[in-house]
């Protein structure tokens, strides 16, 4: 069926939509410089990214200022600075929890301050287009107006840093470290009891929500790249992801499987709750599985580079229960720093095989349970 | 060698300008950026009351699901091969800013494309407001460009009932934004970042 957007998601992009609030503040004046502004601050991410910031960054446009009379010297003696280079080594030798101030001026340069004391970002915006990232979140005001920026996707740190990556290994990397918390607002569904929850066991056939989660990730991070869910009808299961390189002929064969707990529907109405316990041996099949549909892959298709990747959700932990009963700590993180081994290790024996991925799932930390070992039925 | 007989005059004006045009951040861009940016100008211009049929050129998705468009290729080689861009070896194209604007200001002397700079001005310029993933993301969930890439086929783009779809995507917008906003990037970047989210509520497949 073909879905419309949201209204109501239209509705509260409105409401925080700096563009037009720009040019309401500041009329053409404001429409030229949030461009300027927002130029600005990504070219100032790719020199310095923002989950490297050790405090706060202010980036301002001042809509009466002059060079001789920038409007951050209103909070201490800037310095000059004349190329972004030079801005993102100011920025890394910035003090930890020091609030940094760049302020654009008409003439190219940069005014560059960094003090212990916060600014009011909301005084600063009375006659300036101001940007300020604080703790993983964007924001632009404007006169009266003080927008939050959603973020595109959780695993940006902001929607203004350049995210794309050109490897799937490296999109995997940053994956791993984004799917430890279970960030993903897509992976966030996986958990019995919700990501909020104890973390413990995974809902009913989690692999479609982990394999969305996957494609979601890798077509925001990958340039060039496209990633699908894959529909080869091939005689038996498909592959759970294609992702294909723009005229490379390159292309990447995923296999999604989980380990852990998760419930399980019964066959027959019972009041008990069953579950599927997958271990390595369910990590084995799917390396199996791979290692066979790469073999009809080249039989079946003119791709010329083909490589297949298991990538494995581990939400193994030891003496699980039920989705709500506590486990104590060495229980329930039991598996983080797991090494799963394969025999026959596909990998080792073919070119076209990369080797296996890994993502851990944390359990919650603030429910483990604190006291003795629980009891076993 | 591309021979300059074979170039569509429109697609030539949209691969000079997007690449003249670009914000700094934006580049270096890659061939297929270069080719979104094109397709995301003819929705715009679509949004402005452009006929997709006066556009100039067809756009088709491509078997690995991107937006592509022969002429705009042939007219994006042309500008290589004329040192207007140059390309790296990772194919990453990267302007010459002072030949691409006299190359702009040349052809703005003999044809009238002041709107046509204008939406592929905003298409470019979307890509500061949101990560470029995103927006292929946004594009990907487009009518017609969905349906190809779940399949893994080629198809042409923008037909008829994709259109219907787009319109009424852009009056939602449009209503929610009020009559007051005048400039085609606040639309814009609505219009993507919905669906984004559109694609978040949604099932991938």
């Amino acid at each position: 069926m073909r879905q419309l957007i949201n209204l109501e998601n239209v509705q509260d992009l409105v409401k925080m939509a700096y563009l037009p609030h720009a040019s309401d503040a500041f009329g053409d004046q404001g429409t030229r410089a949030i461009t300027t502004l927002l130029d600005a601050v990504k070219l100032i991410y790719q020199r310095y990214p923002p989950e490297s910031l050790r405090g706060t960054l202010t980036v301002i446009i001042g809509m009466n200022t002059v060079p001789s009379a920038p409007l951050i010297a209103t909070w201490g003696e800037p310095s000059e600075i004349h190329r972004y280079d030079e801005l993102g080594i100011a920025l890394a030798r910035a003090n930890t929890g020091a609030h940094c101030l760049v302020e654009l001026m008409p003439d190219s340069t940069f005014r560059f301050l960094q003090n212990r004391a916060d600014i009011d970002p909301k005084e600063a915006a009375s006659d300036a287009l101001v940007y300020r990232y604080e703790n993983g979140v964007d924001r632009i005001l404007a006169k009266q107006y003080d927008d939050y920026v959603q973020k595109v996707s959780p695993i940006v740190s902001s929607n203004f840093a350049n995210a794309t990556l050109s490897t799937l290994e490296e999109a995997f990397s940053r994956y791993s470290e984004f799917a430890l918390e279970s960030k993903c607002r897509i992976l966030a569904n996986v958990w019995e009891g919700s990501v909020d929850g104890p973390r413990l066991v995974l809902v009913n056939r989690p692999e479609s929500i982990m394999r969305d989660s996957l494609i979601q990730t890798l077509q925001l991070l990958l340039r060039d790249a496209n990633a699908r869910p894959e529909h080869n009808t091939d005689e038996t299961k498909p592959v759970d992801i294609r992702v294909e390189w723009f005229g490379s002929g390159a292309a990447a064969l995923i296999e999604v499987k989980w380990l852990g707990r998760s419930t399980a529907v019964p066959r027959k109405p019972i009041s008990k709750v069953t579950y599927t316990d997958y271990g390595p041996r369910r990590a084995q099949e799917g390396a199996d599985q791979l290692a066979d549909y790469l073999d009809r892959e080249v039989r079946h298709t003119a791709s010329t580079a083909t490589r297949g990747y298991l990538v494995v959700f581990d939400a193994r932990r030891k003496n699980v229960r039920g989705a709500t009963d506590p486990l104590n700590q060495t229980d329930a993180m039991h598996f983080a720093n797991d090494v799963l081994e394969y025999d026959p290790d596909h990998a080792q024996s073919r070119d076209d095989f990369a080797p296996p991925m890994r993502f851990f799932l944390n359990p919650r930390k603030s429910h483990f349970a604190t006291g003795g070992p629980p009891k076993h039925e | 060698m591309t021979d300059s007989t074979d170039i569509v005059p429109e697609a030539y004006f949209d691969a000079v300008t997007i690449m003249a045009d670009a914000p700094v951040s934006v580049m270096p861009m890659t061939v297929i950026e270069a080719h979104l940016y094109a397709y995301l100008a003819c929705i715009l211009g679509l949004f402005r009351g452009r006929a997709v049929s006066d556009w100039g050129y067809p756009f088709a998705v491509t078997s690995e699901g991107f937006p592509y468009s022969v002429q705009f290729e042939k007219a994006r080689s042309m500008i290589v091969a004329r040192s207007l861009v140059d390309q790296d070896g990772q194919g990453m194209m990267i302007a010459r800013r002072s030949e691409l604007a006299a190359e702009v200001k040349s052809l703005l002397a003999i044809g009238s494309w002041t709107d046509r700079r204008l939406w592929l001005r905003a298409a470019t310029e979307c890509a500061l407001a949101l990560p470029v993933g995103s927006i292929r993301q946004a594009i990907g969930q487009t009518p017609g460009l969905a349906a190809s890439v779940r399949l893994g086929q080629r198809r042409l783009l923008l037909q008829s009932d994709d259109i219907d779809l787009l319109y009424e995507e852009y009056r939602i917008v449009s209503s929610v934004l009020g009559a007051n906003v005048k400039d085609l990037l606040s639309p814009a970047v609505i219009w993507l970042s919905a669906r984004i989210l559109r694609t978040e509520d949604a099932p991938v497949d």
